[in-house]
């Protein structure tokens, strides 16, 4: 089997190309994705820390994790609908013109 | 190096491929493409690591509700609001942030363990140990429904 490491360095990995995104793109779309990107990063951690260790701690959270980026998909799809409305872009410089 | 660990590297690869065209890819079809293989093969390394359960969950909250649901999304948007705008020369954080945790995990971490966990109390030991934070989690769920529902209908939310 593998060493747990080489795990390890492919979450590092898919995080980095995420926060690169993140990082060098301001539009929310990126920002979207990036973030599915990251919570599947830390999804593969858990579930074979779970797996490695011999222990169902790391699948619980794995799928409470699941459950917590549904949520957080449906919230930014619902406001970058309104922002592309409103203000014609996605673009998260565009927050400033909203009300909050 | 055995079949097993050479399932693990290919998964690995097309991990990194498909993560890397998703968040680089111009077009919006292409980036739903990629996002949907990407999530694909994360169920297949679920799968890879015993968890067949959350492989499956994977593929039908992710690959079967989570795209579908993005899809419909941006094709609500105006076509001219999708433009994406670029920073590049701010790409030295994420390459740092590599650098950093590579040299953590290359000398910090230990190779180890080599056990399969068995999934045939996983329900059980779910709802025993996480019963009241998965009752958080759906009164959560729906308040965010009733919300998000909220917010697209009202026209001056934001």
């Amino acid at each position: 089997m593998i060493p747990y490491y080489y795990v390890i360095w492919l979450s590092l990995i898919l995080f980095s190309i995420a926060l690169y995104a993140i990082i060098t793109h301001r539009d929310g779309i990126t920002f979207l994705v990036s973030a599915e990107i990251i919570l599947n990063a830390s999804l593969i951690n858990f579930v074979s820390a779970s797996s490695y260790f011999d222990s169902l701690k790391g699948s619980s959270y794995a799928l409470l994790v699941l459950v917590i980026a549904v949520i957080e998909t449906v919230v930014v799809i619902g406001m970058l609908l309104v922002l592309s409305k409103k203000t014609g872009s996605v673009s998260f410089s565009n927050l400033r013109r909203t009300k909050g | 190096m055995d079949l097993y660990d050479t399932v693990f590297f290919i998964l690995s690869g097309f991990l990194i491929f498909f993560a890397a065209f998703t968040v680089s890819s111009k077009k919006l079809v292409h980036w739903i493409l990629f996002l949907f293989l990407f999530l694909l093969v994360v169920a297949g390394m679920f799968i890879y690591f015993n968890a067949v359960f959350l492989g499956i969950a994977e593929l039908i909250i992710y690959n079967g509700g989570i795209v579908l649901l993005l899809a419909i999304g941006i094709s609500l948007m105006p076509e001219e609001s999708l433009n994406r705008s670029d920073l590049k020369y701010l790409s030295i954080i994420p390459i740092l942030t590599l650098a950093i945790a590579a040299y953590l995990a290359l000398f910090y971490t230990k190779s180890q363990l080599v056990q399969q966990v068995s999934y045939s109390g996983f329900g059980i030991f779910l709802f025993q140990n996480y019963s009241i934070l998965i009752a958080v989690l759906a009164i959560t769920a729906v308040s965010t429904l009733i919300s998000t529902l909220y917010l697209i209908n009202k026209e001056d939310a934001l």
